[in-house]
């Protein structure tokens, strides 16, 4: 393993049933602090990725290696080590915690299981809800007595309270108000930077990005578009689709603002991938090569990968026409 | 994020509740009464050995008055002191019935839909099979084999009933298992056992507290349709059905001999059903936070 | 002004959900409603398609729409108007469409409850689906069978083939991807330049409603703590809240 790999995912790839939803992705996730943001749409596979990583669906094929381990291969007790290194973070804000159990007792029964004291656990309870940005008091509550900020954090808790290395944070404020948003993500910062956190943070809202990740890959029907890192693909993407994501991103401050690459056509599911590259039925930079053969994943640039036949060009600057150059 | 109508604070629950109150205070008041009058029988029944082995043929099938309120059977028993004494009778087989079906069919459903796979297909067949007899003939087949008494009655319709509990618990237990709590508590290292028993159960028994007040209702029927056949509690238990079997034939002329016993069955089950009704509207759409 | 509140209160008993004392959308311009959740704003919805009783709510104050005030209206009166010359979608545009029922029968079945001949439905239905760019035959299938965006779309298709002359959104791209917000952002825009649509569009997101939106009134604790034009709020806003809301939008810059 590579000085500084925590987690190298290669050529992955999961069905879901008939449906190949992630077809050959390859990952990097250093030692802590670090975040790796992965972009996507519906239909992206991206969940499906980070739930393959944490062995919560079967993979079809690839590695993933987890500090020199083989994760697909592990077993019993080392799958249980493995399971309380990497934590997963919820989309699903209102049922990622049981609403007949005080949130209190829910990170409480985790430390419980994992041999820890009665007596030393209340007060263990106590720091972890303050460690996520919540008022221990907080602890005598019902999830439904939580704000939605307050509950993502609290699921937050629960999952630092077997000492993860990897957080794997699946939407993490997709259904949050932006203020609790916020919040969430300054936790989130905080934390990664006090226990040395590596994150994986999946997302379809390239703006919350930056703050958290250093490298960036973004994924389409399965496959990565491009990767790289996070400030200097944003400001020059490779490839069409971060073009178009980057300029679908609302902008409060108008001298930002880029014209809208609107893409043509509904979103695609992985059921219908097209031969030739996945995104040349909406590509606005489509040339005939596209159709028939599938980009490979390559550099373009020191550090910088993509999978588009124009990469190189759309490094340069080409833009769609009528959109703003940026 | 907008949350529309669920935001009227507590407004729809708390109009639920008040109509579901009328329905629970009825059901649980009348409840309350069969429990006292069971626990309160000797004291309060006038002729406390009319419902044992006492018999007084001189004074049979007498008319209503002032000494014998409901009058007495055709052995002479104080009809009113049976009935009271009854309340000791139906309503506790019927807490153990549902007791053992519960027992049985819980932790089988729970099973069922939380494992799924071969476990669930196992156990839902085996439920299958039980579910495809009529309930009161599976019974009547148990009592045949067995001598007919209360603890045959008792366990024959826990063996019918019980498959009903598990088809019902198994679709919550597959709902709840595959919400993200419950494979938050898989990849926390949480065991199963304790998954089962403090994430799965308390978040599938809503609709099976609900089921088991309306059953409640439904057992006592069958308890009491069973002894009205002479297959369960046998003379001189002051079982409410056998005291309407041991009537039928004077019904035209000494009814009170059918209808007080019939009364008591009626109300008894009514009050059940009532506090099911009851709690199935304050249980049901009560808590989860809509968005 | 097409739509015209005034002193608007909406009480749950004493707690004050909503209390707008003044806000006007005109023809041909889409002012935004934004706070957190809690803050009122989907209330102040519900208060304006008359619903907000349902909730049971008490509503005082008045709503106008062309001059004619439409609380204390009557069901049937209302009725009429809500759905028809009001139109409405919502966050979650899945849970506005019957999953039982084809896309096109909920859509002409809306169109003929207010009027319109069988015929008639069936052509403002498809000449709507165009002007959303949604290829016809989605019509003829089942909601589950389309994706967020392309319900989202169908539901201002409605709104269209209804010719309604007023548009209430609450929230309706939070649940969406970015580049299907993105479309759905520039369809409202159309109809606002094309169709000269009074559009009430509520929202948490404040880039998305600088990005879309005339003008702003921003909500906190069900009133109304500042208004303008959006550029202007935005450039110089009064309230810290305001601020605040500002501070915490994610930027791709960092």
């Amino acid at each position: 393993m590579a000085a500084g790999v925590m987690l190298s995912v290669r050529d992955l790839r999961v069905d879901y049933g008939p449906v190949r939803a992630v077809d050959g992705v390859s990952l990097t996730i250093r030692h802590g602090p670090f975040g790796l943001g992965l972009v996507g749409e519906s239909g992206s596979g991206k969940t499906t990725v980070g739930r393959a990583i944490l062995r919560l669906v079967p993979a079809a094929g690839g590695t993933i290696l987890f500090e020199g381990q083989d994760v697909l291969r592990l077993r019993g007790r080392r799958l249980l080590e493995y399971r309380r290194a990497a934590q997963l973070v919820y989309q699903d804000v209102d049922n990622s915690l049981d609403p007949r159990q005080r949130v209190g007792a829910a990170i409480g029964e985790v430390l419980t299981v994992h041999g820890m004291a009665r007596t030393a656990v209340r007060d263990r309870v106590a720091a972890l809800l303050s460690e996520a940005a919540l008022d221990p008091a907080l602890a005598s509550r019902y999830p439904h007595q939580l704000s939605g900020g307050q509950r993502q954090r609290a699921s937050i808790a629960r999952a630092l309270a077997v000492s993860p290395r990897l957080l794997v944070l699946d939407e993490p404020t997709s259904a949050l108000d932006v203020t609790a948003q916020e919040r969430v993500l300054a936790t989130i910062r905080r934390l990664r930077a006090e226990r040395g956190l590596s994150c994986l943070l999946i997302t379809h809202n390239l703006a919350i990005v930056p703050e958290l990740c250093e490298q960036t890959a973004v994924l389409y029907l399965g496959r990565i578009a491009e990767t790289g890192p996070t400030a200097s693909l944003l400001a020059s993407p490779a490839h069409p689709y971060t073009l178009a994501l980057r300029s679908a991103v609302p902008e409060v401050d108008p001298a930002r603002r880029r014209s809208r690459i609107i893409l043509p056509g509904g979103a695609q599911g992985a059921a219908s991938r097209p031969d030739g590259c996945a995104f040349h039925p909406r590509c606005p930079l489509v040339i005939d090569r596209c159709r028939v053969a599938v980009p490979a994943l390559r550099s373009v640039a020191p550090g910088r990968e993509a999978a588009c036949h124009r990469a190189e060009e759309v490094l340069a600057g080409l833009r769609p026409t009528g959109a703003t150059a940026g | 994020m907008s949350t529309l109508l669920a935001r009227a604070p507590g407004v729809t629950a708390v109009r639920r509740a008040a109509r579901a109150n009328g329905l629970i205070t009825a059901g649980a008041l009348i409840v309350a009464v069969i429990v006292v009058v069971a626990g309160f029988a000797p004291l309060l029944a006038p002729y406390p050995a009319d419902a044992g082995t006492a018999t007084h043929p001189e004074i049979a099938l007498q008319a209503p008055s002032m000494q014998h309120l409901f009058g007495t059977d055709q052995v002479g028993r104080d009809v009113f002191s049976r009935v009271l004494y009854g309340a000791r009778v139906s309503p506790v087989v019927a807490f153990f019935v549902l007791l053992i079906a519960c027992a049985i069919g819980v932790p089988l459903g729970i099973a069922a839909g939380y494992f799924g796979g071969v476990t669930d297909e196992i156990i839902m067949r085996v439920t299958d099979v039980f579910l495809a007899f009529p309930a009161l003939l599976l019974s009547l087949a148990f009592v045949a084999v067995l001598s007919p008494s209360l603890t045959t009655v008792t366990i024959a319709i826990a063996i019918a009933w019980w498959p009903w509990y598990t088809r019902l618990i198994r679709g919550q237990a597959a709902s709840v298992a595959g919400r993200p709590y419950v494979e938050a508590c898989r990849t926390l290292g949480i065991p199963h056992w304790r998954i089962l028993l403090r994430h799965v159960l308390p978040n599938s028994m809503t609709p099976l507290i609900v089921q088991v007040s309306l059953d409640a209702g439904g057992v006592i029927l069958t308890i009491s349709a069973l002894s009205f056949l002479g297959l369960g509690a046998q003379d001189p238990v002051p079982e409410w059905g056998l005291m309407v079997a041991e009537g039928e034939n004077y019904f035209t002329t000494q009814w009170w001999l059918v209808t007080y016993p019939g009364l008591a069955i009626l109300i008894t089950a009514l009050a059940f059903t009532l506090l099911g009704d009851g709690l199935r509207d304050t249980l049901d759409p009560r808590r989860l936070p809509v968005r | 002004m097409k739509l015209q509140i005034r002193d608007l209160r909406v009480l749950f008993g004493d707690h004050v959900a909503a209390s707008v004392a003044a806000l006007d959308v005109g023809a041909g311009e889409i002012v935004g409603l934004a706070g957190e959740s809690g803050s009122g704003k989907s209330m102040t919805i519900q208060a304006v398609l008359g619903l907000a009783g349902t909730a049971g709510a008490t509503v005082t104050g008045s709503i106008k729409l062309d001059g004619t005030e439409l609380t204390g209206m009557s069901p049937a009166a209302l009725r009429a108007v809500r759905g028809r010359r009001i139109a409405a979608i919502f966050q979650s545009p899945a849970s506005a469409f019957n999953p039982v029922f084809r896309v096109g029968v909920i859509v002409t079945r809306a169109l003929r409850l207010h009027g319109l001949s069988a015929a008639e439905a069936r052509d403002r239905a498809a000449a709507a689906m165009r002007s959303v760019l949604l290829p016809q035959e989605l019509l003829s299938r089942y909601p589950a069978q389309l994706s967020g965006g392309q319900l989202q779309r169908v539901a201002i298709a409605l709104a269209i083939a209804l010719r309604a002359e007023v548009l209430l959104a609450d929230e309706p791209t939070s649940a969406l991807d970015v580049t299907v917000q993105a479309e759905v952002l520039e369809l409202l825009r159309e109809l606002r330049d094309t169709r000269g649509m009074a559009i009430l569009f509520v929202s948490h997101d404040l880039a998305v409603i600088a990005e879309l939106c005339d003008r702003v009134a921003i909500m906190r604790s069900g009133q109304v703590i500042e208004q303008g034009r959006t550029q202007e709020v935005i450039a110089a806003p009064q309230q810290d809240y305001t601020r605040e809301l500002l501070a915490v939008v994610p930027r791709l810059d960092g």
